[in-house]
Protein backbone atom coordinates (compact mmCIF):
# COMPACT_ATOMS: atom_id res chain seq x y z
CA UNK A 1 0.00 0.00 0.00
CA UNK A 2 1.03 3.21 -0.85
CA UNK A 3 1.32 5.81 2.11
CA UNK A 4 -0.02 9.72 1.43
CA UNK A 5 3.44 10.90 1.12
CA UNK A 6 4.34 8.45 -1.88
CA UNK A 7 1.10 8.84 -3.28
CA UNK A 8 1.98 12.95 -3.20
CA UNK A 9 5.24 12.28 -4.95
CA UNK A 10 3.98 10.20 -7.31
CA UNK A 11 1.81 12.52 -8.11
CA UNK A 12 4.03 15.63 -8.43
CA UNK A 13 6.35 13.52 -10.70
CA UNK A 14 3.86 12.09 -13.27
CA UNK A 15 2.25 15.72 -12.93
CA UNK A 16 5.45 17.43 -13.76
CA UNK A 17 6.47 14.73 -16.48
CA UNK A 18 3.41 15.39 -17.71
CA UNK A 19 3.88 19.16 -18.18
CA UNK A 20 7.20 18.70 -19.14
CA UNK A 21 6.14 16.27 -21.78
CA UNK A 22 3.40 18.85 -22.95
CA UNK A 23 5.60 21.97 -23.04
CA UNK A 24 7.92 19.47 -25.23
CA UNK A 25 5.41 18.57 -27.73
CA UNK A 26 3.79 22.21 -27.65
CA UNK A 27 7.18 23.70 -28.20
CA UNK A 28 7.65 21.14 -31.08
CA UNK A 29 5.24 21.79 -32.94
CA UNK A 30 5.74 25.11 -33.04
CA UNK A 31 9.36 24.60 -34.02
CA UNK A 32 7.43 22.26 -36.90
CA UNK A 33 5.21 24.90 -37.91
CA UNK A 34 7.96 27.37 -37.82
CA UNK A 35 9.92 24.93 -40.47
CA UNK A 36 7.02 24.91 -42.86
CA UNK A 37 6.50 28.44 -42.66
CA UNK A 38 10.50 28.92 -43.40
CA UNK A 39 10.46 25.79 -46.30
CA UNK A 40 6.89 27.78 -47.66
CA UNK A 41 8.75 31.35 -47.91
CA UNK A 42 11.83 29.48 -49.44
CA UNK A 43 9.74 27.69 -52.02
CA UNK A 44 8.17 30.82 -53.01
CA UNK A 45 11.70 33.03 -53.35
CA UNK A 46 13.23 30.05 -54.99
CA UNK A 47 10.32 30.29 -57.43
CA UNK A 48 10.73 33.72 -58.18
CA UNK A 49 14.27 33.84 -58.58
CA UNK A 50 13.55 31.27 -61.05
CA UNK A 51 11.34 33.67 -63.07
CA UNK A 52 13.37 36.49 -62.77
CA UNK A 53 16.84 34.24 -63.44
CA UNK A 54 15.28 34.27 -67.20
CA UNK A 55 14.26 37.38 -67.44
CA UNK A 56 18.01 38.28 -66.09
CA UNK A 57 19.48 36.45 -68.27
CA UNK A 58 16.94 38.43 -71.31
CA UNK A 59 18.52 41.85 -69.91
CA UNK A 60 21.98 40.62 -69.80
CA UNK A 61 21.91 39.33 -73.56
CA UNK A 62 20.21 42.58 -74.83
CA UNK A 63 22.95 44.67 -72.50
CA UNK A 64 25.95 41.92 -74.25
CA UNK A 65 24.82 42.66 -77.59
CA UNK A 66 24.73 46.59 -77.12
CA UNK A 67 28.50 46.15 -75.23
CA UNK A 68 29.82 44.41 -78.46
CA UNK A 69 28.11 46.73 -80.79
CA UNK A 70 29.98 49.53 -79.11
CA UNK A 71 33.30 47.51 -78.77
CA UNK A 72 36.56 49.63 -80.74
CA UNK A 73 36.12 47.47 -83.84
CA UNK A 74 32.90 47.84 -84.11
CA UNK A 75 32.63 51.03 -83.15
CA UNK A 76 35.60 51.67 -85.86
CA UNK A 77 33.47 50.51 -88.56
CA UNK A 78 30.37 52.68 -87.40
CA UNK A 79 32.30 55.47 -87.66
CA UNK A 80 33.43 54.97 -91.07
CA UNK A 81 29.92 53.38 -92.26
CA UNK A 82 28.15 57.09 -90.74
CA UNK A 83 31.24 59.13 -92.81
CA UNK A 84 30.69 57.43 -95.56
CA UNK A 85 27.06 57.45 -95.96
CA UNK A 86 26.97 61.12 -95.27
CA UNK A 87 29.92 61.65 -97.69
CA UNK A 88 28.37 60.14 -100.24
CA UNK A 89 24.87 61.81 -99.70
CA UNK A 90 26.63 65.56 -99.85
CA UNK A 91 29.25 64.17 -102.82
CA UNK A 92 26.44 62.86 -104.71
CA UNK A 93 24.31 66.01 -104.58
CA UNK A 94 26.81 68.43 -106.27
CA UNK A 95 25.64 68.40 -110.49
CA UNK A 96 28.02 67.46 -112.80
CA UNK A 97 29.78 71.20 -114.77
CA UNK A 98 27.73 71.56 -118.02
CA UNK A 99 29.93 73.86 -119.97
CA UNK A 100 27.98 74.03 -122.88
CA UNK A 101 25.62 75.96 -120.87
CA UNK A 102 27.98 78.65 -121.24
CA UNK A 103 26.87 81.59 -123.83
CA UNK A 104 30.10 81.63 -126.34
CA UNK A 105 29.39 82.94 -129.88
CA UNK A 106 30.22 80.48 -132.24
CA UNK A 107 33.61 82.19 -133.20
CA UNK A 108 34.85 82.12 -129.77
CA UNK A 109 38.40 80.64 -129.61
CA UNK A 110 39.01 76.49 -128.96
CA UNK A 111 41.37 77.65 -125.99
CA UNK A 112 38.52 80.29 -124.60
CA UNK A 113 36.33 77.03 -124.99
CA UNK A 114 38.50 74.68 -123.15
CA UNK A 115 39.61 76.86 -120.36
CA UNK A 116 36.42 77.55 -119.53
CA UNK A 117 35.47 73.96 -119.37
CA UNK A 118 38.54 73.61 -117.31
CA UNK A 119 37.10 75.96 -115.08
CA UNK A 120 34.22 74.53 -114.33
CA UNK A 121 35.61 71.39 -113.76
CA UNK A 122 37.82 72.87 -111.08
CA UNK A 123 34.91 74.67 -109.53
CA UNK A 124 33.04 70.86 -109.37
CA UNK A 125 35.93 69.29 -107.97
CA UNK A 126 37.00 71.68 -105.26
CA UNK A 127 33.03 71.91 -103.93
CA UNK A 128 33.29 67.56 -104.11
CA UNK A 129 36.61 68.20 -102.38
CA UNK A 130 34.36 70.54 -99.96
CA UNK A 131 31.99 68.02 -99.34
CA UNK A 132 33.78 65.10 -98.57
CA UNK A 133 35.67 67.36 -95.67
CA UNK A 134 32.20 68.84 -94.83
CA UNK A 135 31.16 64.56 -94.78
CA UNK A 136 34.21 63.68 -92.69
CA UNK A 137 33.04 65.98 -89.89
CA UNK A 138 29.28 65.04 -89.90
CA UNK A 139 30.31 61.53 -89.73
CA UNK A 140 31.47 62.02 -86.06
CA UNK A 141 28.17 63.16 -85.15
CA UNK A 142 26.53 60.66 -87.44
CA UNK A 143 28.40 57.58 -85.84
CA UNK A 144 27.61 59.09 -81.90
CA UNK A 145 23.75 59.78 -82.80
CA UNK A 146 23.70 56.27 -84.21
CA UNK A 147 25.16 54.79 -81.22
CA UNK A 148 22.89 57.04 -79.49
CA UNK A 149 19.61 55.20 -81.12
CA UNK A 150 20.91 51.91 -80.28
CA UNK A 151 21.51 52.44 -76.56
CA UNK A 152 18.06 54.20 -76.44
CA UNK A 153 17.14 50.82 -78.21
CA UNK A 154 18.80 48.33 -75.81
CA UNK A 155 17.38 50.76 -72.72
CA UNK A 156 13.81 50.48 -74.24
CA UNK A 157 14.31 46.54 -74.55
CA UNK A 158 15.43 46.36 -71.25
CA UNK A 159 12.99 48.26 -69.52
CA UNK A 160 10.14 45.22 -70.19
CA UNK A 161 12.00 42.52 -68.46
CA UNK A 162 13.37 45.10 -65.97
CA UNK A 163 9.42 45.59 -64.97
CA UNK A 164 8.87 42.00 -64.75
CA UNK A 165 11.38 41.61 -62.48
CA UNK A 166 10.65 44.34 -60.33
CA UNK A 167 7.03 43.45 -59.80
CA UNK A 168 8.00 39.49 -59.71
CA UNK A 169 9.86 41.38 -56.60
CA UNK A 170 7.69 43.16 -55.43
CA UNK A 171 5.19 40.09 -55.04
CA UNK A 172 7.78 37.95 -53.08
CA UNK A 173 6.74 39.38 -49.54
CA UNK A 174 2.61 39.14 -50.48
CA UNK A 175 3.08 35.79 -51.86
CA UNK A 176 5.70 34.65 -49.31
CA UNK A 177 2.90 35.61 -46.38
CA UNK A 178 0.05 33.69 -48.58
CA UNK A 179 2.20 30.51 -48.76
CA UNK A 180 3.46 31.26 -44.80
CA UNK A 181 -0.43 31.58 -43.89
CA UNK A 182 -0.97 27.57 -45.95
CA UNK A 183 1.94 25.80 -44.47
CA UNK A 184 0.70 26.88 -40.71
CA UNK A 185 -0.81 23.94 -39.13
CA UNK A 186 -2.71 24.73 -35.48
CA UNK A 187 -1.55 22.95 -32.58
CA UNK A 188 -2.93 19.70 -31.27
CA UNK A 189 -3.59 21.02 -28.07
CA UNK A 190 -2.58 17.78 -26.74
CA UNK A 191 0.45 19.34 -25.53
CA UNK A 192 -1.20 21.78 -24.14
CA UNK A 193 -3.46 19.80 -22.32
CA UNK A 194 -0.85 17.62 -20.92
CA UNK A 195 1.44 20.71 -19.97
CA UNK A 196 -2.04 21.74 -17.92
CA UNK A 197 -3.18 19.00 -16.38
CA UNK A 198 0.76 17.48 -15.50
CA UNK A 199 0.73 21.09 -13.55
CA UNK A 200 -2.64 21.00 -11.63
CA UNK A 201 -1.58 16.81 -10.79
CA UNK A 202 2.23 17.85 -9.89
CA UNK A 203 0.18 21.41 -7.77
CA UNK A 204 -2.50 19.12 -6.58
CA UNK A 205 0.28 16.37 -5.08
CA UNK A 206 2.61 19.31 -3.77
CA UNK A 207 -0.25 20.16 -1.71
CA UNK A 208 -1.39 17.10 -0.88
CA UNK A 209 2.26 15.71 0.45
CA UNK A 210 2.32 19.11 2.34
CA UNK A 211 -0.76 17.90 3.98
CA UNK A 212 0.08 14.79 4.92
CA UNK A 213 3.48 15.76 6.84
CA UNK A 214 1.99 18.69 8.02
CA UNK A 215 4.56 20.82 7.37
CA UNK A 216 1.73 23.69 6.33
CA UNK A 217 1.71 26.30 8.93
CA UNK A 218 -1.02 26.01 11.66
CA UNK A 219 -3.59 28.80 11.76
CA UNK A 220 -2.50 31.50 14.24
CA UNK A 221 1.31 30.79 14.49
CA UNK A 222 3.34 33.74 14.12
CA UNK A 223 4.96 34.76 10.86
CA UNK A 224 8.63 33.73 9.92
CA UNK A 225 10.67 36.86 10.78
CA UNK A 226 14.57 37.46 10.49
CA UNK A 227 14.34 36.74 13.96
CA UNK A 228 12.76 33.31 14.21
CA UNK A 229 13.72 32.18 10.76
CA UNK A 230 15.18 28.70 10.78
CA UNK A 231 18.60 28.03 9.88
CA UNK A 232 19.08 25.86 6.98
CA UNK A 233 19.55 22.02 7.78
CA UNK A 234 17.42 22.68 10.85
CA UNK A 235 13.83 21.24 11.69
CA UNK A 236 11.57 22.05 14.21
CA UNK B 1 -14.94 18.47 -31.82
CA UNK B 2 -13.53 22.01 -31.32
CA UNK B 3 -9.67 20.40 -32.67
CA UNK B 4 -11.90 19.30 -35.69
CA UNK B 5 -13.46 23.04 -36.06
CA UNK B 6 -9.61 24.35 -35.47
CA UNK B 7 -8.22 22.52 -38.74
CA UNK B 8 -11.75 23.29 -40.59
CA UNK B 9 -10.79 27.19 -39.99
CA UNK B 10 -7.30 26.78 -40.92
CA UNK B 11 -7.96 25.04 -44.21
CA UNK B 12 -10.32 27.60 -45.02
CA UNK B 13 -7.72 30.26 -44.33
CA UNK B 14 -5.09 28.82 -46.07
CA UNK B 15 -7.19 27.76 -49.09
CA UNK B 16 -7.73 31.86 -49.02
CA UNK B 17 -4.34 32.57 -49.12
CA UNK B 18 -3.53 30.01 -51.58
CA UNK B 19 -6.41 31.49 -53.78
CA UNK B 20 -4.99 35.08 -53.11
CA UNK B 21 -1.32 34.28 -54.14
CA UNK B 22 -2.71 32.27 -57.13
CA UNK B 23 -4.86 35.12 -58.04
CA UNK B 24 -1.98 37.49 -57.59
CA UNK B 25 0.46 35.66 -59.62
CA UNK B 26 -2.14 35.27 -62.69
CA UNK B 27 -2.84 39.17 -62.80
CA UNK B 28 0.83 39.49 -62.87
CA UNK B 29 1.16 36.51 -65.57
CA UNK B 30 -1.70 38.63 -67.07
CA UNK B 31 0.09 42.22 -67.28
CA UNK B 32 2.87 40.66 -68.45
CA UNK B 33 1.37 39.27 -71.66
CA UNK B 34 -0.24 42.71 -72.13
CA UNK B 35 2.68 44.47 -71.84
CA UNK B 36 4.44 41.99 -74.06
CA UNK B 37 1.28 42.36 -76.70
CA UNK B 38 1.23 46.32 -76.06
CA UNK B 39 5.17 45.97 -77.07
CA UNK B 40 4.14 43.94 -80.37
CA UNK B 41 1.60 46.58 -81.36
CA UNK B 42 3.97 49.75 -80.80
CA UNK B 43 6.98 47.85 -83.29
CA UNK B 44 4.00 47.21 -85.93
CA UNK B 45 3.09 50.75 -85.76
CA UNK B 46 6.41 52.43 -85.99
CA UNK B 47 7.96 49.47 -88.53
CA UNK B 48 6.89 51.80 -91.39
CA UNK B 49 9.83 54.15 -89.85
CA UNK B 50 12.84 52.30 -91.44
CA UNK B 51 15.75 53.75 -93.12
CA UNK B 52 13.55 53.81 -96.24
CA UNK B 53 11.12 55.90 -94.77
CA UNK B 54 14.41 58.49 -94.10
CA UNK B 55 15.92 58.35 -96.92
CA UNK B 56 12.76 58.97 -98.40
CA UNK B 57 12.49 61.82 -96.74
CA UNK B 58 15.64 62.83 -96.82
CA UNK B 59 15.32 62.96 -100.55
CA UNK B 60 11.99 65.16 -100.25
CA UNK B 61 14.01 67.24 -98.47
CA UNK B 62 16.09 67.48 -101.55
CA UNK B 63 13.09 67.49 -104.28
CA UNK B 64 12.34 71.08 -102.15
CA UNK B 65 15.67 72.96 -102.21
CA UNK B 66 17.30 71.56 -105.24
CA UNK B 67 14.99 72.98 -107.66
CA UNK B 68 15.05 76.24 -106.04
CA UNK B 69 18.93 76.59 -105.69
CA UNK B 70 18.92 75.78 -109.58
CA UNK B 71 16.26 78.33 -110.56
CA UNK B 72 18.19 81.22 -108.63
CA UNK B 73 21.28 79.74 -110.10
CA UNK B 74 20.38 80.23 -113.53
CA UNK B 75 18.44 83.73 -113.16
CA UNK B 76 22.23 84.41 -110.86
CA UNK B 77 23.89 83.02 -114.13
CA UNK B 78 21.84 85.02 -116.83
CA UNK B 79 22.41 88.51 -115.11
CA UNK B 80 26.30 87.33 -114.68
CA UNK B 81 26.22 86.67 -118.81
CA UNK B 82 24.80 89.76 -119.90
CA UNK B 83 27.00 91.96 -117.05
CA UNK B 84 30.09 90.19 -118.59
CA UNK B 85 28.82 90.85 -122.25
CA UNK B 86 27.93 94.55 -121.74
CA UNK B 87 31.61 95.00 -120.09
CA UNK B 88 32.89 92.74 -123.28
CA UNK B 89 34.14 89.99 -120.51
CA UNK B 90 32.10 87.50 -122.10
CA UNK B 91 35.00 85.36 -123.89
CA UNK B 92 37.88 86.49 -120.98
CA UNK B 93 39.61 84.98 -118.19
CA UNK B 94 38.03 86.71 -115.92
CA UNK B 95 34.46 86.16 -116.81
CA UNK B 96 35.18 82.30 -116.82
CA UNK B 97 36.87 83.10 -113.56
CA UNK B 98 33.03 84.54 -112.42
CA UNK B 99 30.96 81.92 -114.33
CA UNK B 100 33.21 79.12 -112.39
CA UNK B 101 33.34 81.02 -109.29
CA UNK B 102 28.79 80.75 -109.39
CA UNK B 103 29.30 77.09 -110.00
CA UNK B 104 31.06 76.67 -107.59
CA UNK B 105 28.16 78.65 -104.90
CA UNK B 106 25.68 76.45 -106.37
CA UNK B 107 27.87 73.34 -105.70
CA UNK B 108 28.07 74.21 -102.28
CA UNK B 109 24.37 75.62 -102.02
CA UNK B 110 23.81 71.67 -103.41
CA UNK B 111 26.59 70.41 -100.11
CA UNK B 112 24.37 72.49 -98.11
CA UNK B 113 21.09 71.05 -98.83
CA UNK B 114 22.03 67.38 -98.79
CA UNK B 115 24.48 68.27 -95.36
CA UNK B 116 20.52 69.64 -93.74
CA UNK B 117 19.10 67.19 -95.15
CA UNK B 118 20.79 64.84 -93.77
CA UNK B 119 20.57 66.75 -90.29
CA UNK B 120 16.74 67.40 -90.58
CA UNK B 121 16.45 63.32 -90.80
CA UNK B 122 18.42 62.40 -88.14
CA UNK B 123 16.45 64.89 -86.16
CA UNK B 124 13.13 63.26 -87.32
CA UNK B 125 14.64 59.69 -86.44
CA UNK B 126 15.40 61.20 -82.74
CA UNK B 127 11.59 62.52 -83.08
CA UNK B 128 10.23 59.47 -83.91
CA UNK B 129 12.37 57.26 -81.32
CA UNK B 130 11.63 59.70 -78.37
CA UNK B 131 7.81 58.73 -79.40
CA UNK B 132 8.25 55.36 -79.43
CA UNK B 133 10.56 55.31 -76.21
CA UNK B 134 7.71 57.14 -74.73
CA UNK B 135 4.73 54.18 -75.70
CA UNK B 136 7.25 52.00 -74.31
CA UNK B 137 6.83 54.10 -70.74
CA UNK B 138 2.92 53.71 -71.02
CA UNK B 139 3.05 50.42 -72.07
CA UNK B 140 4.87 49.57 -68.91
CA UNK B 141 2.48 51.57 -66.59
CA UNK B 142 -0.51 50.74 -68.51
CA UNK B 143 -0.34 47.41 -69.20
CA UNK B 144 -3.14 48.19 -72.37
CA UNK B 145 -2.59 47.13 -75.51
CA UNK B 146 -5.75 48.25 -76.72
CA UNK B 147 -5.20 51.76 -75.56
CA UNK B 148 -1.37 51.20 -76.51
CA UNK B 149 -2.35 50.43 -80.05
CA UNK B 150 -4.38 53.81 -80.31
CA UNK B 151 -1.93 55.85 -79.32
CA UNK B 152 0.58 54.24 -81.31
CA UNK B 153 -1.14 55.04 -84.53
CA UNK B 154 -1.95 58.44 -83.28
CA UNK B 155 1.71 59.12 -82.99
CA UNK B 156 3.13 57.44 -85.81
CA UNK B 157 0.31 59.73 -87.82
CA UNK B 158 1.28 62.42 -85.64
CA UNK B 159 4.65 62.19 -86.73
CA UNK B 160 4.02 61.70 -90.25
CA UNK B 161 2.51 64.84 -90.77
CA UNK B 162 4.23 67.78 -93.00
CA UNK B 163 6.36 70.48 -91.75
CA UNK B 164 6.73 73.80 -92.74
CA UNK B 165 10.09 74.18 -94.71
CA UNK B 166 11.29 78.20 -95.54
CA UNK B 167 12.54 78.88 -99.24
CA UNK B 168 16.10 79.44 -99.95
CA UNK B 169 15.38 83.39 -101.25
CA UNK B 170 18.40 84.57 -103.04
CA UNK B 171 21.39 82.84 -102.25
CA UNK B 172 23.95 83.70 -105.13
CA UNK B 173 23.06 87.60 -105.21
CA UNK B 174 26.71 88.55 -103.77
CA UNK B 175 28.05 86.32 -107.03
CA UNK B 176 26.57 89.42 -108.95
CA UNK B 177 27.83 92.37 -106.67
CA UNK B 178 31.35 92.80 -108.92
CA UNK B 179 29.09 93.30 -111.96
CA UNK B 180 26.47 95.71 -109.67
CA UNK B 181 29.08 97.80 -108.25
CA UNK B 182 30.22 98.29 -111.95
CA UNK B 183 27.27 99.24 -112.74
CA UNK B 184 26.72 101.30 -109.78
CA UNK B 185 30.31 102.71 -110.09
CA UNK B 186 29.47 104.03 -113.64
CA UNK B 187 25.84 105.73 -112.89
CA UNK B 188 27.55 107.46 -110.23
CA UNK B 189 30.99 108.42 -112.14
CA UNK B 190 32.10 111.73 -111.78
CA UNK B 191 30.95 114.56 -114.11
CA UNK B 192 32.10 115.90 -116.98
CA UNK B 193 35.56 118.26 -116.62
CA UNK B 194 34.33 122.07 -116.91
CA UNK B 195 34.39 123.32 -120.88
CA UNK B 196 34.20 126.36 -122.75
CA UNK B 197 31.27 127.12 -124.42
CA UNK B 198 32.65 129.09 -126.96
CA UNK B 199 34.56 127.44 -129.63
CA UNK B 200 37.97 126.52 -129.50
CA UNK B 201 39.90 126.52 -132.98
CA UNK B 202 41.71 123.46 -133.70
CA UNK B 203 44.01 122.32 -135.62
CA UNK B 204 47.35 123.00 -137.26
CA UNK B 205 48.08 126.88 -138.55
CA UNK B 206 50.58 129.51 -137.99
CA UNK B 207 50.70 132.93 -136.52
CA UNK B 208 52.45 135.83 -136.89
CA UNK B 209 53.65 138.29 -134.46
CA UNK B 210 53.37 141.86 -135.85
CA UNK B 211 55.73 144.21 -134.57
Amino acid sequence: MCTGLEIAAIASVLGSAAAAGGTYMSQQEASQNAQRAADARNRELQATLARTKKLGEESRNIYKQREQEIAPEAAQQSHEDATASRTATLEGAIPDSAPEAVPLSGSAPTVVKSEIAQKLLDATGEAKTQARALGKIGGYGDMWFNEGLSTNNADRRLSVPQNFIQNEMALLPFSQDFAEYGAYRPSSGVGEIMAGVGNVVASAGGAYGGKVTGKTPAAGAAPITQANRPLPGVYR
Amino acid sequence: MCMGGGDSAADKSAAQAKKASKEAKQTEKKRQKSVLEGQDRIEGAFAQYDDDYYGGFKQDYLDYYRPQIEREFTNTRGKLFTGLLERGMGESTVGAGKIADLQRRRDEEHTNAANQATDAANALRAKVENEKTNLYTLNLASADPQAINARAIGSATALAAPQAYSPIGQVFASALQPISYGVSAYNNRSPQPYQTPYRVASGSGSGKVVG
